[in-house]
Order: structure tokens, then sequence, then C-alpha cells
């Protein structure tokens, strides 16, 4: 088992690195793959 | 036809930057990662239709995606054993190179951990999953997904050198950036 407080440190750590990548900027390719999409379907 | 609710299309927009930051955490390559979330809204879209409302979107999501990615790291892997006979290193980075803690240090040691164990570790210790959602996604037993992580959290501390009180006491830049990350976060 590891120490309690090497867990909690990584998982601070954790949270903040992958928290970092959530809060980029989503390119608007994925907006306009969605429009794109809805497009698609709306023709058929 | 029976298209996707506005509110459904919204939710996979909702969900983009969390399946971001896992496609990216699975293969430490933004430009992978992208194609990654691509492929999984297209499929995600041609599949709403299996999609039982009211259940988990975000779970549903991340199970499409860690398949496309393991079924194209498995091929990847068998081309790269057949051409060398061997694995090669997935990073460039050794251990020893890896200098004090900081947050770049951090991503360093996530990425040498195998993908298994790195892809459980985010599910439940980044993500919030538990451990039954965990193990849905991944396609695994509970107790596969505990050990993993717990095997995870050994490795990055052995990574990172991890022994001194020094080495983790508090720190309170990560803790402010891990406040204001969780509100910035989509749920």
């Amino acid at each position: 088992m590891l120490d309690q407080a090497i867990q909690k440190h990584l998982g601070r750590k954790l949270q903040a690195t992958y928290n970092d990548l959530v809060s980029q900027p989503v390119p608007d390719k994925f907006r306009q793959l969605l429009d794109e999409l809805e497009r698609q379907e709306k023709k058929q | 036809v029976n298209g996707p609710s506005p509110s459904l299309r919204d939710e996979l927009m909702a969900a983009i930057p969390n399946l971001r930051a896992f496609a990216m955490s699975l293969c430490g390559n933004t430009a992978r990662a992208d194609d990654l979330v691509q492929e999984t809204l297209v499929r995600a879209w041609s599949k709403l239709q299996s999609f039982e409302e009211g259940t988990n979107l975000k779970a549903w999501l991340f199970t499409i995606l860690r398949n496309l990615f393991f079924s194209e790291h498995r091929k990847r892997r068998r081309e790269v054993e057949d051409a060398d006979g061997h694995l090669s290193a997935q990073l460039a980075v050794h251990p020893e190179q890896l200098g004090h803690m900081d947050m770049l240090d951090f991503r360093v040691a996530l990425l040498q951990l195998p993908t298994d164990q790195r892809e459980a570790l985010i599910l439940v210790g980044a993500e919030g999953f538990s451990y039954e959602e965990a193990a849905v996604i991944s396609g695994c037993a509970v107790g596969t997904i505990k050990s993993r992580v717990n095997r995870a959290r050994v490795r990055l501390t052995d990574l990172l050198g991890l022994q001194s009180v020094d080495d983790y006491g508090p720190d309170h830049t990560s803790e402010a950036i891990v406040a204001q990350g969780a509100s910035a976060r989509p749920k």
C-alpha cells in the first residue's frame, strides 16, 4: 500500500495535469463536423 | 429520419474537451488525439440510435474512443514488432532524466506508464468514473481496474522519485490549478 500522502499528492497532480488538457480550447473543426453530420442527416 | 435531438448534439459538443483530454492522455499526441475524437464523433453519430437516452453519454463516448484507440494501437504495435522484432520505446525520455517535480515531469512520467494502467488511472483518478464504470468502459473486470490503478500509482511514485515528505508536501500552486480546472470542467 502506498502512503496516503503520496496517493493524495499524485491525485492532485493528475487532476491538475488533466484539467489543463480539458481546458484547452476546442478547435472549430469539431463544431463544423457536427454541423456537417447534422446537414447530411437532414438531406436523407 | 430519427435524428439526434438538439440537446444530444449539444451534449456531444460539450463532451469534446474531455474526449480530447482522454485521447491526448492515451496517445500523447495532439494530432492523433484529434483524429481519434473526430472518428469517435462520426461513429457515435451513426450509432446514436443504439444509445439509450438517460444512460451515461460520456461513458458511452469514452468507450467508443478507447476501443478505436486500442484497435489502432494493437495494429501499430504488430507493425512495429514485425519491422523491428521488438517494441520501440514509447518515449525517448528515460526515468533518470526526470528532474524535480513539476507539471511537465508529471506528464512525462504519466506517458511512461503502460497504456492500460494509464487508461485506468485517468478514468478513475482524473475523470472521476467509478471503478465499476471504468470496468465497463475498458471491457474488463472491476478487480482488473483496481489493480491497474494501484500499479499505476506505485509506478508513478517510483518514476517521480517520491519518498520524503518534502517531495509531496503542501503545494498551493497545484491546488489552485485543481480548483480552477474543476470549475472550468464541463460536467
